[in-house]
């Protein structure tokens, strides 16, 4: 197998929301080139989990090691810049935009002096074109955002993280609701970012297309490893079958 | 050492006429949760209406005249609530929206008193006795009343939430609306209720300003400015907070006078302001529950 | 016709402002209402220095940018830490606390007495005396705001504030720190906004710190409220009712006093009537 490395993990994090800890005392490890799934029964943290990871919550105690670098505290305004990005399960877009400036804004310059200089028209747009091209969304790339099907607007979130090229990529439920020929494409994006040596973690409710696409699964229960390992060990493990009917 | 408890007394006078109000603004803001700008102008009306029947009718009781005013006051609101507010809250409109419908109101209704009565400072006369001293203070009658009025009103709006139905359906509806309609909690009269008895509060805090120093039509938004301080310093949703706002605002009004020029009134009530929110966001005690 | 260019100058004039606060409340959403502010600090900027220093208007014009510049930075640098109501009631604060400073700074702005002999604009020995001629100058500024406006509100820099103004959490993931973004449109919005300020001064000639209230700064919001959010030339449009509707009641004879109080009943009615009907203002882009 290819060498494969640790590009993230974190350390004996918790999170407690009014003294429940929502994420108890957590070590997980994410690699490169590899797709891990994150399940568990409603409310065991997994959506706490990302955004903890993601910066949207702080943690309460413990350490997130990105690279070599560790850190106690994320802002949601840097995780770009150290190469992390993620889809969410509510959809989260800018309705008020086009589909094309959806992709623009990402890939446009930030820092404020050039962002003047740069024409919301001319620049960037090559670029972007070519994300929702591999999307399927160049047609309707002047639409507004709000105007998009549920499948469309699941797959401009989708390009809209391509469009970062970061290394570690976070997909909180992307399959849900979406007919099997959406669910074609976006398994196709995924496994072409894995080809790449891109860091994936897929959370997701329908146990086939985790066990279909992922490498390792890491189940969660009440914020804690329940199990560890191969699809087919983990989702035939009892204590795992008692969790999610228990 | 005089004029220090002069300005300890006039503090706390002012902070009586703060309070009220901004009891009166905490209850509307638990019930519909937006800011009022027209709240102000609501003890204008009840000031102008002391003022036009005292001055057409002067050998009629004031009391009388004053339960008047009080009462057209909290109807006068209760109709704006009725005929303006309540629309938009159907329409689920957004706070800023709704902050906006009532600067629209403010401003319009601020113009037609100015147009009925001239923009002119009214003042009443009222013959009482002299005036009471104490500890080398001088405190009129009408302020003595005003303090008393203040602690009286605040006392039956405790009453009114501890042990009324309708008072303990309001504070509900203020702590969780969505569980309010849910459980068959009449919301529409409810809040029609709590918009009467609010006007007619201040109303009545506008009247004993008037007849303590007078009134004229934009005073409505100094009352409003005042006590919107006291209810962001105590904390929104806090009705104790308002009353302990009411009191810095209340010092910091007049000790803050006495040392700069009288001019930086507002001024100084809206840096005292901006610092709280700055440094203590939340009010001065912690509030328990955060509303919008 | 002099009548004519007087109002499409105070059109000109509210023009600027409306644009100007729009920058703010149409991209990022905020309730400002202290345009009344920077509207002040221009004039009194203008003021000061053409009179008691003789300075050419036009670099007075750049002082005040300059000065609006710097008190914007402190001001907007307290408001980005709130939103909503409280946003619009500490910006209301601010323009309480200015217009205090204008009335008692004295030895400054002459307090209640104002100033007056502020002379028309001069450049290269032509001075703008005609007021036709000073009409010009003030479209000339505005077409000078409105173009800047257009390539900001068009460049990615518009484009990133629509993003914040929408999601800032989403923003801050792509990578945009939303605090810069809300700071620097806001001191944009109130550089350019002393140059209404400038030019009203020269203008009139007299200002005192009566034209710099809070309800000059609610004046100014409704205009673009019922121009137009979020909509360049809304603003435009915005000032273009707002000063001509009330100019239609100079044909009922009122006496002095109720003709102003009426002025404010219509712009009440005009909010409510627009909050009701359409939210967004006439061309508006942006639902408040």
């Amino acid at each position: 197998m290819e060498n494969s490395n640790i590009t993230m993990q974190s350390e004996k994090i918790s999170k407690s929301f009014g003294g429940i800890k929502a994420v108890n005392n957590l070590d997980i490890k994410f690699y490169s080139g590899k797709i891990l799934g994150l399940v568990g029964p409603n409310g065991s943290g997994k959506t706490t989990l990302v955004n903890l990871l993601t910066g949207v919550y702080t943690i309460d105690s413990g350490k997130i090691k990105i690279g070599d670098s560790f850190f106690s505290k994320i802002l949601p305004n840097k995780i770009l810049f150290y190469g992390i990005t993620r889809t969410f399960q509510k959809i989260r877009l800018i309705e008020q935009i086009s589909v094309l400036e959806n992709i623009a804004m990402v890939v446009a310059k930030k820092d404020i002096i050039s962002a003047i200089f740069e024409n919301n028209k001319k620049f960037n747009l090559n670029k972007s074109k070519e994300i929702l091209k591999k999307v399927g969304l160049l047609e309707k790339q002047n639409e507004a955002a709000e105007n998009l099907s549920y499948g469309q607007r699941k797959l401009l979130e989708i390009g809209r993280v391509l469009a970062t090229n970061s290394e570690i990529y976070f997909f909180d439920e992307p399959f849900a609701g979406l007919s099997p020929k959406m669910r074609e494409i976006i398994s196709e994006i995924i496994l072409e970012l894995k080809d790449q040596g891109k860091t994936i973690i897929l959370i997701e409710h329908d146990m086939e297309i985790i066990k279909n696409l992922s490498d390792k699964i890491f189940v969660l229960a009440e914020g804690k490893k329940l199990k560890y390992g191969k699809p087919e060990e983990v989702l035939s493990d009892m204590e795992v079958k008692k969790a999610y009917l228990g | 050492m005089d004029i220090f408890i002069q300005l300890i007394v006039n503090s706390l006078i002012a902070a009586a006429l703060y309070a009220m109000i901004a009891v009166g603004f905490n209850m509307v803001y638990s019930v519909s949760k937006f800011f009022d700008l027209a709240y102000g102008t609501i003890a204008v009306l009840g000031a102008y209406f002391v003022f036009y029947f005292y001055n057409l009718f002067p050998d009629f009781s004031l009391v009388v005249i004053t339960a008047g005013g009080i009462f057209f006051g909290g109807f006068f609101y209760f109709l704006i609530q009725k005929i303006f507010y309540q629309k938009f809250e159907e329409r689920k409109s957004s706070n800023v929206v709704m902050l906006v419908v009532s600067l629209g109101i403010m401003t319009i209704t601020q113009a037609l008193v100015a147009i009925f009565f001239t923009s002119q400072f009214q003042t009443i006369y009222l013959n009482f006795e002299s005036n009471f001293k104490i500890l080398g203070a001088v405190i009129t009658p009408i302020q003595v009343i005003l303090i008393f009025s203040s602690i009286f009103v605040f006392f039956l709006i405790f009453l009114f939430y501890k042990f009324t139905s309708i008072g303990k359906k309001a504070k509900a509806l203020a702590d969780d609306p969505f569980m309010s309609e849910i459980v068959g909690i009449n919301t529409k009269r409810i809040r029609a209720i709590i918009f009467f008895i609010a006007g007619a509060v201040v109303a009545f805090a506008g009247i004993l300003s008037f007849m303590d120093v007078g009134i004229e039509p934009t005073s409505g938004f100094t009352f409003l400015l005042n006590s919107v301080a006291a209810f962001i310093i105590g904390g929104p949703g806090n009705f104790l907070g308002s009353l302990v706002g009411a009191v810095i605002i209340g010092f910091v009004e007049n000790f803050g006078v006495f040392f700069i020029s009288g001019q930086w009134k507002e001024a100084l009530t809206f840096i005292v302001l901006i610092l709280f929110l700055i440094f203590r966001p939340d009010g001065i005690f912690k509030s328990k529950k955060q509303n919008k | 016709m002099e009548y004519l260019i007087h109002i499409l100058i105070l059109i000109s004039i509210f023009s600027i402002l409306g644009i100007t606060l729009d920058l703010v409340v149409g991209y990022t959403g905020q309730l400002a209402i202290n345009q009344s502010v920077f509207y002040g600090i221009g004039a009194y900027s203008t003021a000061i220095l053409a009179t008691t220093f003789e300075i050419n208007f036009f670099w007075t014009i750049i002082f005040g940018i300059l000065l609006s510049a710097t008190v914007s930075f402190l001001v907007g640098i307290i408001l980005n830490r709130f939103s909503g109501d409280i946003y619009a009631l500490v910006s209301f604060g601010f323009a309480i606390i200015m217009h205090a400073v204008f009335l008692n700074w004295q030895t400054l702005t002459n307090g209640p007495l104002g100033i007056s002999g502020i002379g028309r604009p001069e450049i290269f020995g032509f001075v703008f005396s005609e007021n036709l001629f000073f009409l010009f100058l003030s479209i000339f500024f505005l077409f000078v705001v409105y173009f800047l406006c257009k390539i900001l509100v068009n460049s990615s820099f518009g484009r990133a504030l629509k993003v914040v103004r929408e999601d800032e959490l989403v923003s801050q993931i792509f990578g945009y720190k939303p605090v810069n973004y809300k700071l620097v449109i806001f001191i944009i919005s109130s550089s350019l906004a002393s140059i209404s300020g400038a030019l009203f001064a020269s203008y009139v000639s007299f200002i005192d710190p009566s034209s710099f209230i809070l309800l000059e700064s609610i004046f100014i919001l409704t205009i673009i409220i019922v121009g137009g959010i979020s909509n360049i030339r809304g603003a435009i449009l915005g000032a273009i009712i707002l000063i001509f509707l009330p100019e239609a009641i100079r044909f009922i004879d009122l006496p002095a006093d109720i003709a102003a109080q009426s002025r404010q009943i219509i712009y009440g009615i005009l909010l409510l009537v627009m909050m009701y009907f359409r939210p967004k203002g006439f061309l508006g882009k942006f639902r408040i």
